[in-house]
């Protein structure tokens, strides 16, 4: 199936027209063409290795197509996108000997969409000392503190890259909360996993990419009642080894 | 941006540079005063008359003379931590931090730059000041002409003769504070190359092209040295124009790195 685009959607906050990434001979993106719309939480669900961590690195810059165009809110990447885009990458990306406080001060001074006092309280939630330096706090700590980051920006485009991947049930629970407590209808979620089952009621529409291609990119809503079926179910199905 | 930006990598290196620049200090004010020591005792004996005072002094002098190496050890292992630093929050994990910024690419590598260069400047004056200290006492009253020395060899020739001495040091220093800039583009640059080229040992590949160019760019600059010297000119005339060419050569290659780092960075390394 190719992209759709949701009725009543407004200017797209993601365009990207036949988007190629390869790494010498291994085309990791393979021609991704899509839009997507605000207001949408969209599911990029794949195995390893289809292609979603590339996708999200794109479009947040970390990474250069080798073909393709990609617009965010109708800039190409660069600073005007960057400032669009909220990302979390798979990894912790602050310095073992940055302190809580001092993460919030960087983000703070650098994004003007970021809510500090919404940091601020979302953290003091969580029970994170601001003063404790990164390298004190336990990976999963760290993991939240830096979700919670990205989710205090009132950016129009959240990119989450595998952020229920690794973690314990009772940590999904709370990432998942704190993702639908920030969104807001005028943003759209890319969120990436292949926990389908977990993020399954949250989604509007999903991506579907194997080997890099995307095999679809339809509404839940289509596989619910068309295929009769659950969205984890489908996925499995779909790429049943 | 640029201002802010800056701010931010100082704040981020003043704490390790302000350590490493108080043990050259340490180890610098040690050997002053550890050549002093010394000088005042080597009028006092002669080894015949003291063999244990003359064992005393030559083991004074060795650790004052480590001290003066510490100091230049301590400016060089300060680079090395700049430029590690450079890499580890451009192209590891922290890059995604970094380069997910709203900011041009430009800016952000000129303020990595001008912060590496502001320190690597005051590491590099503080050392010259210390040894020039040192020297002086050993040279007991020539303090100006220990400074030269040091500022020839920092600039990387034995150029600074010509006949104003205020001169000399003028462009010794200026040819240092551009060979700073030059070091510090180079390995940012390399590291840049490094990042991008490289699939795997980034860091590897990163030292063989520092160390490659740096090969390339002496051997070039020898031939141009030879050709200036068969030119006709007095020797003091032709090693002040060599090094008024290196300074020259060394401000725009530094700045050609600069500008390849921030080209890269922008348009073709990849995070892994």
């Amino acid at each position: 199936m190719d992209a759709f685009t949701p009725e009543g959607a407004l200017l797209p906050l993601l365009e990207c027209r036949d988007l190629t990434k390869s790494f010498g001979a291994t085309v990791a993106l393979d021609r991704f063409t899509v839009t997507v719309p605000a207001g949408r939480v969209v599911g990029l669900l794949g195995p390893n290795g289809s292609g979603k961590t590339t996708l999200l690195k794109m479009i947040a810059g970390v990474a250069h197509p080798t073909a393709g165009s990609l617009r965010v809110c109708g800039y190409e990447v660069g600073p005007e996108s960057k400032a669009l885009v909220s990302y979390l990458p798979e990894r912790p990306y602050f310095s073992r000997s940055m302190r809580v406080r001092e993460m919030i001060a960087y983000f703070a001074d650098f994004y003007a969409d970021f809510d500090a006092a919404l940091a601020h309280d979302m953290l003091a939630r969580l029970g994170v000392p601001e003063d404790a330096p990164c390298s004190a706090l336990s990976k999963g700590t760290v993991e939240k503190v830096q979700l919670t980051l990205v989710m205090a920006r009132h950016a129009p485009l959240y990119l989450l890259d595998e952020p229920i991947g690794g973690v314990d049930p009772a940590a999904r629970d709370f990432i998942l909360q704190t993702v639908i407590r920030a969104y807001r209808p005028q943003s759209s979620i890319i969120l990436s996993t292949h926990l389908v089952r977990d993020v399954e009621a949250f989604l509007d529409d999903f991506i579907l990419l194997r080997y890099g291609q995307m095999l679809l990119h339809a509404p839940v809503a289509y596989v619910t009642q068309e295929k009769g079926t659950t969205l984890d179910a489908f996925f499995r199905e779909e790429f049943r080894c | 941006m640029l201002g802010k930006l800056f701010v931010h990598e100082m704040r981020a290196l003043v704490k390790p540079a302000g350590i490493m620049l108080g043990v050259m200090l340490l180890a610098g004010v040690i050997g002053i005063v550890g050549f002093t020591t010394a000088d005042v005792m080597s009028d006092g004996f002669t080894y015949s008359s003291s063999p244990l005072a003359s064992n005393g002094y030559i083991m004074l002098f060795m650790v004052t003379a480590f001290c003066g190496f510490v100091v230049w050890a301590g400016a060089v292992a300060l680079f090395v931590f700049i430029v590690m630093r450079f890499y580890r929050t451009m192209f590891t994990d922290e890059g995604y931090l970094t380069l997910t910024l709203p900011v041009p690419t430009g800016a952000l590598v000129a303020a990595k730059f001008l912060a590496a260069y502001l320190i690597m400047a005051v590491a590099a004056l503080l050392a010259i000041a210390l040894h020039s200290g040192m020297l002086g006492v050993l040279d007991s009253g020539g303090s100006m002409a220990a400074t030269t020395m040091i500022l020839s060899l920092l600039s990387g020739t034995f150029g600074i003769m010509s006949n104003s001495e205020v001169a000399s040091v003028a462009l010794g220093t200026l040819s240092m504070l551009v060979g700073i800039g030059y070091n510090v583009a180079l390995a940012f640059g390399s590291l840049t190359l490094g990042a991008w080229w490289a699939r795997r040992h980034k860091v590897a590949a990163a030292v063989g092209v520092y160390v490659g160019i740096s090969w390339l760019l002496s051997l070039v600059f020898s031939i141009v040295s030879v050709i200036v010297a068969m030119g006709g000119m007095s020797a003091v005339g032709a090693l002040g124009v060599i090094t008024i060419l290196q300074t020259l050569l060394n401000a725009a290659i530094a700045v050609g790195f600069i500008l390849l780092t921030s080209y890269l960075v922008r348009a073709k390394v990849d995070l892994s």
